[in-house]
């Protein structure tokens, strides 16, 4: 793949008034790696990314905001790289202040006029069209990095008479045609993700580097006009790839009316399988429809409508990777089923869905923490929470967590000590009450006579278990450093009451590390006693004596897992590791041992909005595991190297990373309409829509 | 982060140790692997593992050594692991009689689920408490003679005896393995065995004596 700069066209770009302005990114650094620049070192350079919607073709656009006349000239004088020095100082197009935004809903509420129609390209005071050397030789029109210098018009502001023209005055864009994209590749550093684009004609172009965030979104944006499917092997890889929809509507004529749409799927199974029954290939297509094809599919299929016949040919056409999977299970099926059966087992779906999830769509960044602001507005003058605004606070506290300085009381409804529903009267009895019980249930170990113990086994073993373990809780986290905290007492007390209060489960290991961040964050016994209760409440399943819901989780992961990413498991099967027994501490305590205290707040505030689903910890597991994979599977490593690689990952983890990888995940699996039966408890459907913040009045 | 392909061994050992919460299982590995001793502990969630390498008999070996909760809740889990282990560590706590009255079930429950013919060790841990001692030496020497096996007594914290016990166990597995009885992981897997040939990075333990403890543990 070459490098470069390529093919520099000096023409400029044409002016694109602020309505065509789709999406915008600012504080993106183009990168000029040190063997491109003129001047032997790398340069940055910090612009805004846009991307921009023309009539025939839409533009991904960069935008210097500040170009010094040196960095100008270290960065076009290169005889090689056909840029054009441009000698007057830059101006910055002004538009808007925003971290990120999307137009237009912003533009419209300026009440701009119609923009005029897009000037015409004045010429440059540049020399001529310089053909880069690498680029030159391949022909390829499509790679224009414009450099532009030309007109005086700037962004107008809303006001005035002057249309809103970005970046024409003085300004250098550099842009490409989206259609010509052919791959993104994503990588993490430490200053911001970088985005590098490699066009179909195999250039790869500058890398930009977004050091505000915002490639998601940017993604998103992309994803208007472009299918984009990440690469199920190297997950930074971003391929833009035919829709298949689209691709077979856009041959069909109208078949005639009353005939059944059918997908080429159907095709490809009866096609090759004549002897195939009807329905068997009918649920099989309905199957590898609703998980393979993005949910609008189905609409855009009744739209266009396309035929059945003289297919065969397309099918190598439309891209479905997997395809060949799709025609073993074809190959397969006589095998499992009966010429009468229709219904497809769940082991057959899981099949059929492996590595065939609709396409994932890329991670939306985390949203900043719930303000306390944020927070009043979802609370009744009385102090209520309608259930309505619980349902937007889940989903708002799921996209970004919650500030630190709200935490002690939001998670006291987060963990259901406080009823959404109670009016502050109401709740500060119920307060009461609760403090009144915790007393009594107290009192009652506080006042065993000794007889009493030495007559009480289970509680003397439990009491024990408790005041080891406590003993050996955070004793690395300061509050519970000292012997003699008294928050290792509170411990204790707390846990040794939560004995009382419920004796069949008792005292397991593993609470007293849920319990200290609770404590952490309460500072106080008696409330981080109820909330304790709370989560106790929607996770006691793991706890319980058999075992037998730690198991089945695991068991969810795992065909989860051999869902998402089919390679990966057998990997780890031919390594003897998919029992994924690895994970049984992250999930029977939630990722404590794997992060510090700041992060694990964030995190178990996620897992407990249940927005997504009930057990979002399988998905956020599944995240951890996505990462890692490659680090595992390159170097070849056996069973015991897994282990020790996961042990390793404990408090070396990305969080918001990894919590937009497990939202993409979960919105993946979410999509698919026949789940198998083993799944469907993990992801509400339909999935609730991701938090937008209202748009302002 | 650990790799097996930098490291070259001729015998992949997997030991477990078992025992009640709190007897210290977990610095006992420490001590062993890590050379390590840390005042504030955590407890063992589930199952817990460590590498490594070390030398007996000019033999390198690499251990995978489990480590599991002490909790009876989490029997079933470490079960699975039982049935893997070639080699077994029961830790119990001289300070603490339940945690020697208890050393029958967990010999119980190794029966159960372990492989015919493992190999086990009892430890008594603590010895560092001497004041506060409630089982002695006899009582200990005397459960592991009658179910016919090795005794050591040990301080994770003042690492008296811990390399001795870690290695005559490893001695135990090894005869074993070389007489042909027993299942050696690092030999009779074809993957294993293509590791073995290809590694060729001395280790520290290489340059040790008697094969103790000194070899570089890969975590």
């Amino acid at each position: 793949m070459e490098k470069g700069v390529p093919n520099v066209n000096v023409e400029p770009v044409a002016p694109y008034p602020a309505k065509d302005i789709v999406h915008e990114v600012k504080n993106v650094f183009i990168y000029i790696p040190a063997e491109l620049s003129a001047t032997g070192f790398e340069l940055k350079i910090n612009g805004f990314v846009r991307i921009v919607k023309k009539e025939s073709d839409n533009l991904l656009v960069w935008d210097p905001l500040e170009l010094s006349y040196q960095d100008v000239a270290c960065l076009f004088s290169s005889e090689s790289d056909g840029w054009t020095i441009i000698d007057e100082p830059y101006e910055v197009p002004v538009i808007v202040d925003e971290h990120e935004c999307t137009y237009p809903s912003i533009y419209p509420k300026l009440d701009l006029k119609p923009p005029d129609p897009i000037l015409p390209t004045a010429a440059t005071a540049t020399s001529p069209t310089r053909n880069n050397k690498n680029g030159g030789s391949k022909g390829s029109p499509s790679v224009r990095y414009k450099v532009g210098n030309e007109g005086e018009q700037k962004v107008g502001g809303a006001k005035g008479g002057s249309s809103p023209v970005i970046a024409s005055s003085k300004t250098s864009p550099v842009s490409f045609s989206l259609s010509q994209l052919k791959m993104v590749r994503e990588t993490n550093r430490r200053e911001g993700t970088r985005l590098t684009f490699f066009l179909k004609d195999g250039k790869e172009l500058p890398t930009l580097s977004f050091h505000d965030g915002g490639t998601a979104g940017l993604l998103q944006s992309m994803q208007r006009f472009l299918y984009l499917v990440r690469d199920g092997k190297d997950n930074r890889i971003i391929r833009v790839e035919k829709n298949p929809v689209v691709e077979m509507s856009r041959k069909k004529t109208p078949p005639p009316s009353g005939h059944k749409p059918h997908l080429p799927y159907h095709i490809t199974l009866s096609g090759r399988g004549s002897s195939f029954p009807r329905a068997l290939v009918q649920d099989l297509g309905k199957i590898v429809r609703n998980t393979f094809l993005p949910p609008d599919s189905e609409q855009l299929l009744e739209r266009r409508p396309v035929e059945t016949n003289d297919e065969e040919e397309e099918i190598s056409t439309i891209t479905c990777k997997d395809i060949e999977t799709g025609g073993n299970i074809a190959k397969s099926k006589p095998d499992v089923a009966t010429p009468e059966q229709s219904l497809i087992s769940d082991f057959q779906i899981v099949t059929n869905l492996q590595g065939q999830l609709p396409p994932r769509l890329p991670p939306r960044p985390r949203l900043p923490p719930l303000s306390r602001e944020e927070w009043e507005s979802y609370r009744e003058i009385d102090g209520r929470v309608s259930k309505e605004n619980e349902e937007k606070f889940r989903a708002r506290v799921f996209a970004g967590s919650i500030d630190h300085s709200i935490r002690r009381e939001v998670w006291k409804y987060l963990l259901g000590y406080f009823r959404f529903g109670a009016t502050d009267i109401e709740r500060m009895e119920e307060q009461k009450a609760k403090e009144r019980e915790y007393e009594i249930m107290k009192k009652q170990w506080e006042s065993f006579l000794p007889q009493q113990e030495a007559n009480f086994a289970r509680w003397r073993e439990l009491r024990n278990l408790v005041e080891k373990d406590v003993i050996r809780t955070d004793r690395d986290v300061e509050l519970f450093h000292s012997v003699s905290s008294p928050q290792l007492k509170q411990l204790q007390n707390i846990l040794k009451t939560y004995i009382m209060y419920n004796m069949d489960l008792g005292y397991v290991q593993g609470m007293s590390d849920l319990l200290s961040v609770i404590l952490a964050i309460m500072e106080n016994e008696v409330d981080s006693f109820w909330c304790f209760v709370g989560l106790m409440d929607m996770i006691h399943d793991r706890f319980e004596i058999t075992q037998e819901f730690m198991r089945l989780r695991i068991k969810q992961l795992r065909t989860l897992l051999k869902v998402s990413d089919p390679e990966f498991y057998k990997y780890l099967g031919e390594k003897d590791s998919n029992n994924l027994y690895l994970s049984f501490r992250w999930l029977l305590v939630d990722f404590k041992r794997e992060f510090q205290f700041s992060d694990l707040m964030i995190l178990w505030e996620v897992f407990w909005t249940l927005h997504l689903s009930p057990d979002y910890p399988l998905f956020f597991a599944l995240a951890i595991i996505e990462k890692e994979r490659n680090n595992m599977m390159d170097p070849k490593f056996d069973f015991s190297d897994i282990i020790a690689h996961i042990n390793g990952l404990s408090k070396n983890l990305q969080l918001e990373e990894l919590l937009e990888k497990a939202e993409s995940i979960c919105r993946q699996v979410g999509a698919v309409d026949h789940l198998p039966e083993e799944l469907q408890p993990l992801v509400r459907q339909p999935l609730p829509p991701p938090f937008t913040f209202p748009s302002a009045k | 982060m650990a790799r097996a392909t930098d490291k070259k061994y001729d015998h992949l050992f997997q030991l477990l140790l078992c025992g009640d919460s709190s007897v210290g299982k977990t610095c006992l590995i420490s001590r062993f692997a890590d050379n390590e001793f840390r005042h504030t502990h955590i407890n063992t969630i589930g199952i817990d593992f460590k590498l490594k390498l070390f030398t007996i008999r000019d033999k390198k070996i690499r251990m995978q050594i489990w480590d599991t909760a002490g909790q009876e809740r989490y029997e079933t889990l470490t079960a699975q692991y039982y049935r893997k282990a070639q080699g077994i560590i029961l830790v119990y706590d001289i300070t603490r009689e339940e945690t020697f009255r208890n050393v029958t079930k967990w010999l119980r429950n190794i029966e159960d689920h372990g492989v015919k013919g493992v190999k086990i060790i009892l430890i008594g841990n603590k010895v560092d408490l001497e004041s506060e001692r409630k089982i002695s030496t006899r009582h200990g020497q005397k459960l592991a003679n009658q179910h016919n096996i090795k005794f050591f007594e040990t301080s994770a914290w003042k690492d008296i005896n811990v390399t001795e016990a870690f290695t005559e166990l490893a001695e135990q597995i090894l005869a074993k393995v070389e007489s042909g009885g027993g299942r050696d992981r690092g030999s009779s897997s074809i993957r294993e065995s293509a590791i073995k040939l290809h590694e060729q990075q001395p280790t520290p333990a290489t340059k040790s004596h008697g094969g103790c403890c000194s070899g570089g543990s890969s975590n």
